[in-house]
């Protein structure tokens, strides 16, 4: 009998479904980091993300025979429901945090790099605060295809399974959502007025 | 490559996304000599850098351990539970269903019983009626039956006890309503064709309320000819059963033949 860590998604999700415990425990711990990253990465709410994990594996264990292996990969199933109850969170309780009583799930203070300077550490820590700020004001559309392709590294493919749209949806909104993303950052960095001039301008060399 | 080309593909070149080799060189080629899209250029892998940096801030974060033994808990739950209480249900919704319906059926059976019981509790309780009886007939006339009120024939004193009624309603041409209780009685034990009762004499209703006796006599058939009801003549000397109702005055009120 091959060891649980050489299993696949699939062949967990089914041993689980036998009722075997480790199975599940071995599925969990292989995915539930990404599904609370994505659901803290779309709401900035530590309590919100631990809620949401939660439910996504409650949603596994009681209707785990939904899952349909022709329509994608468990990973996907799992943030496709993950991100069901993150929107449905969001658009019914209004459960975006304000930005300025963030203190409490601020993880970056936690997760300082030891090996920085305090002067590099605080740099580092203000821009990855600027951008995660960013990030979270962006339109849910912009905000999830954002979430997904850069924080959580999927590629196109797996991304349109999830939002359940066409790849090229996916690039559109990947491509505006990061213009949407400088355009947030951009007053962080000074800039003259000639070069905002000259950009919008173009060219057409 | 111009920058509207130049502008649809940033991104992509930014985050070193696969793209033909070709067009990549042309991209990085137009930044040498265009500063507008080199700055897009470099805005583009400074926003990559950010998002990198915040990767790599919260690639440590994971759920707290708690919830991973609130879903074991849940998984065993889900695991021991389910199948028996699914069985345990299905057997107790059976055995609840089978119950109710035993229920009903009893109870149906018993309603049925009371009320039969209650029928003949009716009938049997009816007082045992002491009056005098008059037998004030015309000449030839034989009492047959003067014994109605014997608590054994309920039958025959339920008839007994209805009669004023019935030659009330003779007495004033009306059609009597049926009563089903007394078809039944009529068709069951008496098996008998009657004529209304025809009033002897004068009297009214109000006579009636005290109630009476009825009392089965023969008379000769002759006597149906007094009552204008037509006589076979091959059978005038025969004999024809009546039914004569005695008011509580003891005194023949009406008459009905029977056959």
């Amino acid at each position: 009998m091959r060891p649980l860590s050489e299993l696949s998604d699939a062949e967990l999700l089914r041993s689980m479904r036998e009722g075997d415990e480790e199975a599940f425990g071995a599925l969990y711990q292989r995915r539930q980091a990404g599904v609370f990253r994505f659901a803290w990465q779309m709401s900035g709410s530590h309590a919100l993300a631990e809620d949401v994990t939660q439910e996504v594996f409650l949603f596994l264990i009681r209707d785990g025979h939904v899952f349909d292996a022709e329509k994608g990969s468990v990973s996907a199933f799992l943030m496709g429901v993950a991100r069901n109850y993150v929107l449905r969170k969001l658009r019914g309780e209004r459960a975006m945090i304000s930005l300025g009583e963030d203190s409490e799930d601020d993880f970056s203070a936690d997760l300082a790099d030891p090996e920085l300077s305090p002067l590099d550490d605080l740099t580092r820590t203000e821009t990855i605060e600027n951008v995660r700020k960013a990030v979270l004001t962006l339109p849910e559309k912009y905000r999830e295809v954002v979430v997904l392709c850069e924080l959580q590294e999927l590629n196109y493919k797996e991304t349109a399974e999830i939002l359940e749209c066409a790849i090229g949806t996916v690039r559109s909104r990947l491509h505006r959502g990061r213009a949407l993303l400088l355009e947030k950052l951009r007053p962080a960095r000074p800039e003259t007025e000639d070069a905002t001039e000259l950009k919008s301008a173009g060219c057409f060399a | 490559m111009n920058c509207e080309k130049f502008e649809t593909i940033v991104s992509e070149l930014a985050r070193n996304q696969m793209m033909e080799a070709d067009i990549r060189a042309e991209a990085l080629a137009h930044t040498f000599k265009c500063s507008d899209c080199s700055d897009r250029m470099r805005d583009q892998k400074l926003l990559s850098s950010g998002l990198s940096a915040l990767v790599a801030d919260m690639n440590r974060l994971q759920a707290p351990p708690q919830i991973e033994m609130k879903l074991r808990e849940a998984f065993r739950q889900a695991n021991q539970v389910t199948p028996f209480t699914v069985r345990k249900r299905s057997h107790t919704r059976y055995w609840l269903s089978a119950i109710a319906a035993m229920l009903l059926i009893v109870m149906g059976l018993a309603m049925v019983k009371i009320q039969l019981n209650g029928i003949q509790e009716q009938v049997a309780d009816i007082p045992q009626q002491t009056m005098p009886i008059s037998t004030t007939g015309s000449k030839g006339v034989t009492p047959i039956v003067n014994n109605v009120a014997s608590r054994n024939d309920s039958h025959r004193v339920e008839t007994s006890r209805r009669r004023p009624a019935a030659s009330f309603y003779a007495a004033n041409n009306r059609k009597r309503p049926v009563r089903n209780d007394e078809a039944v009685a009529s068709n069951h034990v008496t098996r008998e064709v009657a004529t209304d009762f025809m009033p002897l004499g004068y009297m009214s209703a109000a006579s009636f309320q005290d109630g009476g006796q009825v009392v089965r006599v023969e008379l000769p058939r002759s006597a149906l000819a007094q009552f204008g009801i037509p006589v076979n003549i091959e059978r005038y000397n025969e004999r024809v059963k009546a039914d004569v109702l005695f008011g509580t005055d003891g005194l023949a009120h009406a008459i009905r033949f029977v056959q």
